[in-house]
């Protein structure tokens, strides 16, 4: 009886929701056990015949169906044939900063000046920006939000894409700081070339100094006379921010590990083209790797076509924590098939579901509480008919964030159905 | 004897620096000095040409023009008598390609920075477009330069032919000799040549913004000559066509920048019946069989790219092995071209220093070019292709004395030219006086002694006091007419020995001043016995070169050396989409023969030579189809300077050295359709190519294909993310794109009426591609997002009676599917693009799969080089956003673009007798999870997963083979330069950047 009472609520709650505005989901009510689905948990590991069961916003139990106790009080949902992920982790996302590209008063990503270590992403994050739930409806739940450019670009929040505010879309606040390490070369026009940059070793002196003079003003408690910039960047110094460095190529990606190193820091390598040619190094270094775009093209001419497409498995090769990861805002919907594109070349499956869930968790540090479907953990997750790291089977019929049933409807669905409806009457 | 010699050339020098003798129309000043010039050169070796040489002959002259040459040449009383044992005489060389003696290039006005010139700045009746100048003429702009002739004549240089380097035609070339005096008596032929090339130069208009722009420039003023010839004249004055018309009965001189520029500089010659010389800039090796059949002479340049530094592992990564490769094969390019018997000239135009010319050419005999032909290319062959052989490059009764006096084999290392003699008057560059002084001396200077080591070409030899094994004092010496002057300092920091002296049996002698300034005498006596042990010359640098590394086609990693064959294949028992009603059929084999699909059936027969593939667990598809693509494209997708650019030419500009091609073929694509860019509402004329990498430009077109055109719609064509400036141009607004259209049209259709009449008219190249259009003889694709627009264009086509092919992008095609059917426009669109501009705010992933389900012809094309590789998985996306089936999803990517390209017939599907364009899968093909283990475009195998493999070890090991080598150069002293890479712009529809101007 729960069980047929479930499904018409959620068939009625799903329909109507559609052509509507999407409406920040209540928490969640009653408990609830998903059965019989293909459980993959982020963690590497799958449960065929599994259960998941979720109250009050945290997973109570992990198991297979046949070891689900059946607790009366769980409305049960029979999910035979689906399959159950940890909502997916877009890392490096500029989700709510973007709105559209070419119109300059949408774009909220980029501040002036170069050096804004004190620039918060998150009070620019729109919660109401079309792209979001667009971006919902293929299982990405949670989102890192980057400013981009200039050298130091300012401070990225994870959170979580169903919310009024960014007040309480925060995840994670203000977690790390992001650094565009200097080009080694850069593009000349005039010759078409990509030429020496000379002004690289001043500005990898500058970056250097900047650290120093954070790291000491990092000692005192309160520096007077306050400075926002320096201020912003305390947390590095103090292990509460991570060092995240956007980098491409080998050498850079060394000298940014290294200069981590120099002041004790957390360090993530955010783009990583190269990581793969000095992936024992990372490895050693034991810094971390969100490698931006696997469905990009190889860096060089000479290099394997597939370059791109085989680096995560060069990296999970090399034991190196890393994180795949897309550009942009809108193109996070397809951050799944960056993941599966690894599949192909290499990378395990699972480990490639886990490259954008539970790994991604970790080298956001928030992998305490989500990234995986396990016991004590968000209910940050959702059920789809078939494979969700492939186009081909891909299809969210279901998502939770924190326990509450997110409404799947988005913009495209909402025309999807109004033009239907044109069609339908003729 | 020796003496006399050098004193009577030192008072020519005075008599030809008076400057006033023998120019008829001048008054002079002073008394008249004419003389007779009558010179008689015994004894010598003399080139008569650049394959006759004569021993012990003479050489004699008068009045600048050679009397006679000859081993038995009588010798007429008068005559000065210049012996010339042991000496070799060439006819001097000639460059055709220096720009000598012209005034510094100019724009030929401001231009404004906030607006585009549309126009030519030039003030007068000349061409609309400011890089047409054939009415600037070398000749009447021409002053001799003796600073730049005097460099020129160093080297051995006589003549050149002078035009200014500026523009796409750039008007008349004058050969010119390097004497001094006046431009009067300096000029050989006045109008030469006719110059032209791709590049705009200093041209501040804004068309052609491409090059493909530039060469339908030019292929319109071709015509218009034509028309300006016959009626045109009578409708304007046009002093740049009149000029233009004179011009063509010359030679034609075109400058290109590469090997593909050359064809492309063929094909347009071909065109009009023109044939070319070619100005190449050192890279025709790289397609050699093709440059020959041009049958074009080329004039060759010596620029060889310095070595790479290469020291860093990281940094040597971003020199790619194309640009090592250059940097080893080009100093053979001339040597190669010549050998494969291409009419070759050599210039100094290419030498970051000209002074450097006589070192690249070394090179280039090292690397393979016979001195013959160098002669050959120097003299015989720059003169004839300018008609002036009889005048220049060769030694022969009646020519002019224009010769020079070397010490030996002009191509020798050692070798020294001593006079350069132009229009029978000396240049003297080095005394020919040369003692005969190699060896050790016992220098005594005052109570000092030294070892002085005198080595080398006696003409400049190496001078040092030898201290001991490892300590050597540099002398510094002058020697002129019999006297030596030494200066050095016996100690490091001290001051300078400063000696004077001559040489007198052997021995010399003489005073000097120490650094205290004490005048003292100085003896140097020749040594016995000292073996000058440490003399040896430089062996590593004589040493022949060693084997270079093979020829690759494309010239880059991942190119082949042996053409791929057509061969037989039988893919067995795999999972075949036909894409034909069969649908998709299990356990089959495909059978690929000839290159077309001969069979497709269950368990067919082996044939002898047919090589089997087994395809068990494999999918095989059809070759897939990307509608819209920009790859291949060579400097500029967009020639977005007008509203409408209908006449520039995509298929002018392929660009089969595009790395893309071969990743596009790992990704299982076979044909794409290359568009023009989205810059204007009427583009350019596509080229719809097959992927056939390795092949010429030519050779990868589609042969059946019909003619497009890329129209576009919408925020690019009225330049609204452009930034302020760009307001200018019309249209702004949706309102203004329509008129274009209307008005494009409608002239069209008028051009059209009066052609059919009959009556004479100026053929628009512009206007044609529309009447083409018009009658449905040339078919439109449409880049569009708003369906406002989209159904806009259609009601235009219906008014002008046809029909929008296709609509790309066409991301609202979903609101406007029903009017796309009634017309009868397919759509050609992203499967999932959107919010990159205000315009697709709408767009939505669901797209395909309405316009599919209310019948219009649905394809996904990329317009990304990246994406391009992956159509099959932005296919697979047509049935997660709206439950397309598989079999008709993979349409999107394959059939369906091969009707919206007409060339369903031949490809798109798996059909017996269709093009064996297939594409063997490792699992579902619209999965993210496949991977294309073969793709055969016409039953050639371009790419195989496991020969890839294999290739990427053999980049890797002549990357490192190359390194070793450019390592070695750097420890030889060789000049390097940091690996700076080659930019490879990946075009998208709305790039306006040409890939630089050269």
């Amino acid at each position: 009886m729960r069980f047929i009472y479930s499904v018409i609520v959620i068939f009625l709650a799903t329909f109507y929701a559609e052509g509507q505005l999407t409406i920040p989901a209540p928490v969640q009510g009653e408990p609830m056990v998903l059965l019989h689905a293909t459980a993959h948990l982020g963690n590497g590991k799958v449960i065929e015949d599994a259960a998941v069961a979720f109250d009050m916003g945290m997973i109570t139990f992990v198991g297979t169906s046949k070891e689900w106790p059946g607790y009366d009080s769980y409305i049960s949902v029979d999910v035979t044939g689906k399959h159950v992920y940890p909502g997916f982790i877009a890392t490096n996302s500029s989700l709510g900063l973007n709105e559209i590209s070419a119109v300059r008063a949408t774009l909220d990503e980029e501040e002036v000046g170069g050096l804004n270590p004190n620039a918060r992403a998150l009070i620019a994050y729109n919660t109401d920006s079309e792209v979001i739930p667009t971006v919902r409806s293929n299982g990405v739940l949670l989102a890192q939000i980057v400013p981009q450019g200039g050298s130091v670009a300012g401070l990225s929040s994870v959170v979580q894409l169903d919310a009024w505010n960014w007040e309480d879309a925060a995840y994670r606040t203000d977690e790390g700081i992001h650094v565009y390490w200097p080009r080694a070369t850069r593009f000349s026009r005039r010759e078409f070339t990509m030429e020496p940059n000379e002004a690289y070793a001043e500005e990898l002196q500058a970056l250097e100094m900047l650290l120093k003079e954070a790291a000491a003003y990092a000692k005192l408690a309160d520096h007077q006379p306050k400075n926002l910039k320096l201020e912003a960047m305390r947390g590095l110094f103090l292990g509460e921010k991570t060092f995240f460095v956007h980098a491409d190529e080998a050498k850079d990606i060394q000298r940014a590990v290294l200069l981590g190193e120099e002041f004790g820091l957390k360090t993530v390598i955010v783009g990583a083209r190269d990581a793969w040619m000095v992936a024992d190094f990372l490895k050693e270094k034991e810094a971390a790797v969100i490698f931006q775009q696997t469905q990009s093209l190889p860096g060089h001419e000479d290099d394997a076509v597939d370059q791109p497409f085989h680096t995560p498995a060069q990296l999970k090769e090399a034991g190196v924590l890393f994180c795949l990861s897309g550009e942009g805002a809108w193109q996070q919907r397809n951050l799944p098939f960056q993941a599966g594109q690894a599949v192909g070349h290499g990378l395990d499956k699972e480990a490639a579901l886990q490259a954008i869930t539970l790994d991604a968790a970790r080298i956001l540090g928030i992998d305490k509480t989500t990234g995986s479907v396990e016991k004590g953990k968000d209910a940050t997750l959702f059920i789809s008919a078939g494979d969700a790291l492939d186009m081909r089977s891909s299809l969210v019929e279901k998502a939770f964030i924190q326990g509450r049933q997110v409404d799947l409807n988005d913009k495209h669905k909402a025309l999807y159905q109004k033009f239907q409806a044109k069609y339908q009457r003729n | 004897m020796q003496r006399s010699y050098i004193l009577l050339l030192a008072l020519f020098s005075v008599w030809a620096s008076l400057a006033v003798y023998g120019q008829e129309t001048f008054p002079y000043n002073g008394v008249s000095d004419q003389r007779e010039g009558l010179y008689a050169f015994t004894g010598a070796t003399i080139y008569t040409s650049y394959r006759e040489k004569l021993d012990n002959a003479t050489l004699l002259i008068r009045d600048g023009k050679v009397e006679a040459v000859g081993v038995d040449v009588p010798i007429p009383s008068g005559a000065v008598v210049l012996p010339c044992q042991g000496k070799t005489i060439y006819p001097s060389f000639i460059d055709l390609y220096v720009e000598y003696g012209l005034p510094e290039i100019k724009p030929s006005g401001q231009a404004s920075r906030q607006t585009p010139q549309m126009l030519s700045n030039k003030q007068g009746a000349y061409s609309w477009n400011e890089a047409l100048k054939p009415e600037f003429h070398a000749d009447e702009n021409f002053t001799p330069d003796e600073k730049a002739a005097t460099e020129l004549r160093k080297l051995g240089f006589g003549a050149v032919l002078t035009h200014q380097k500026d523009g796409i035609s750039r008007g008349s070339g004058a050969m010119v000799w390097l004497g001094e005096g006046n431009a009067h008596e300096q000029i050989l032929k006045e109008q030469a040549s006719h110059h032209l090339s791709f590049s705009k130069g200093k041209s501040t208009q804004n068309y052609p913004s491409s090059l493909m722009g530039s060469i339908a420039l030019l292929r319109q003023t071709y015509l218009d000559g034509k028309w300006y010839a016959g009626p045109g004249k009578e409708e304007e004055i046009n002093l740049s066509l009149e000029a233009w018309n004179e011009l063509q009965a010359l030679p034609q001189v075109f400058e290109v920048n590469d090997a593909l520029d050359a064809l492309r500089a063929y094909k347009l010659g071909q065109e009009f019946g023109v044939k070319y010389i070619l100005k190449e800039g050192g890279k025709a090796y790289q397609r050699l069989e093709e440059i020959k059949k041009t049958g074009a002479p080329i004039i060759v340049s010596l620029n060889f790219p310095d070595a790479y530094d290469v020291e860093d592992p990281y940094d040597a990564l971003r020199v790619d092995l194309a640009d090592m490769k250059h940097w080893e094969l080009a100093p053979a390019n001339p040597g190669r071209l010549a050998a494969a018997g291409i009419p070759i000239a050599l210039t100094t135009d290419g030498q970051k220093k000209i002074s450097d010319f006589w070192t690249s050419l070394r090179k280039a005999i090292q690397y393979g070019l016979s001195k013959e032909d160098a002669l050959k290319a120097l003299t015989y062959t720059p003169a004839s292709l300018m008609g002036v052989y009889d005048e220049v490059g060769s030694l022969s009764k009646g020519k002019t004395a224009n010769f020079l006096l070397v010490s030996g084999d002009v191509f020798d290392e050692e070798a020294v030219i001593y006079q350069n003699w132009v229009k029978g008057k000396p240049h003297v560059l080095q005394s020919m006086e040369v003692p005969t002084w190699s060896g050790v001396y016992r220098l005594q200077v005052a109570d000092q002694e030294w070892l002085w080591h005198i080595s080398g070409n006696p003409a400049k030899p190496d001078m040092k006091l030898k201290i001991d094994d490892t300590t050597d004092i540099k002398v510094n010496y002058k020697y002129e007419q019999g006297l030596l002057t030494l200066s050095f300092s016996p100690e490091k920091g001290k001051g300078q020995i400063r000696l004077n002296g001559t040489q007198t049996a052997g021995s010399w002698s003489g005073k000097g001043q120490l650094d205290n300034g004490t005048w003292v005498n100085w003896q140097a006596n020749p040594t016995r016995g000292i073996a000058d042990k440490e003399e040896k010359r430089d062996e590593k640098k004589d040493a022949a070169p060693g084997a270079p590394g093979e020829i690759t086609y494309p010239f880059m990693a991942y190119g082949w050396t042996t053409r791929p064959p057509i061969e037989s294949y039988l893919i067995r028992n795999a999972t075949v989409w036909t894409c034909e009603e069969g649908g998709i059929l299990q356990n089959t084999d495909v059978l690929l023969e000839n290159g077309k699909i001969a069979q497709v059936g269950q368990k067919l027969p082996l044939k002898r030579g047919t090589i089997e593939i087994d395809g068990t667990g494999k999918h095989v598809t059809p070759g897939i189809i990307d509608e819209h693509s920009h790859i291949a494209i060579s400097r500029g997708v967009n020639e977005g300077t007008q509203a409408s650019s209908a006449e520039v030419r995509i298929g002018d500009v392929v660009n089969s050295e595009d790395i893309n091609i071969y990743r596009q073929l790992s990704g299982g694509v076979t044909t794409s359709q290359l568009l023009h860019g989205s810059a204007n509402p009427i583009g350019g004329q596509s080229a719809i190519i097959k992927l056939r990498w390795g092949y010429t430009p030519e050779e990868m077109k589609f042969e059946a294909a019909s003619p497009f055109i890329k129209f576009a719609l919408g925020e690019n064509v009225k330049q609204s993310n452009w930034g302020d400036n760009a307001r200018v141009r019309y249209p702004q607004t949706r309102m203004g794109v329509e008129q274009v259209f209307e008005d494009y049209f409608t002239r069209a259709r008028e051009y059209g009426a009066v052609k059919k009449s009959g009556k004479p008219y100026r053929v628009d190249l512009e206007l044609e591609a529309l009447l083409e259009v018009l009658e449905s003889k040339r078919f439109i694709t449409c880049h569009s997002y708003r369906q406002s627009e989209i159904n806009m264009l259609m009601k235009v086509a219906e008014r002008h009676g046809f029909r929008v092919n296709t609509f790309t992008h066409i991301l609202e095609g979903y609101k406007v599917a029903d009017k796309m059917v009634a017309h009868g426009a397919g759509g050609s669109s992203f499967s999932d693009w959107w919010a990159y501009k205000f315009e697709v705010y709408e767009a939505i992933p669901y797209n395909g799969a309405i316009m599919h389900e209310q019948g219009v012809t649905v394809a996904f094309n990329s317009d990304d080089a990246e994406m391009a590789r992956r159509l099959n998985q932005e296919a697979g996306k047509a049935v997660k956003y709206g439950g397309v089936s598989e079999e008709e999803a993979l349409k999107f990517v394959t059939l369906n673009p091969a009707k919206l390209l007409h060339i369903d017939n031949h490809v798109g599907s798996i059909k017996a007798g269709k093009d064996a364009d297939v594409v063997v899968w490792s699992d579902n093909p619209l999965s993210v999870y496949a991977v294309a283990e073969k793709t055969f475009v016409d039953g050639i195998k371009f790419f195989d997963l496991e020969e890839d493999t294999a290739m990427r070890e053999a980049v890797q090991k002549e990357r490192a083979r190359l390194i070793q080598k450019m390592l070695a150069e750097k420890k030889g002293g060789g000049k390097t330069q940091p690996g700076g890479r080659r930019f490879q712009h990946l075009y998208h529809c709305d790039d306006m950047e040409d890939e630089g101007s050269f």
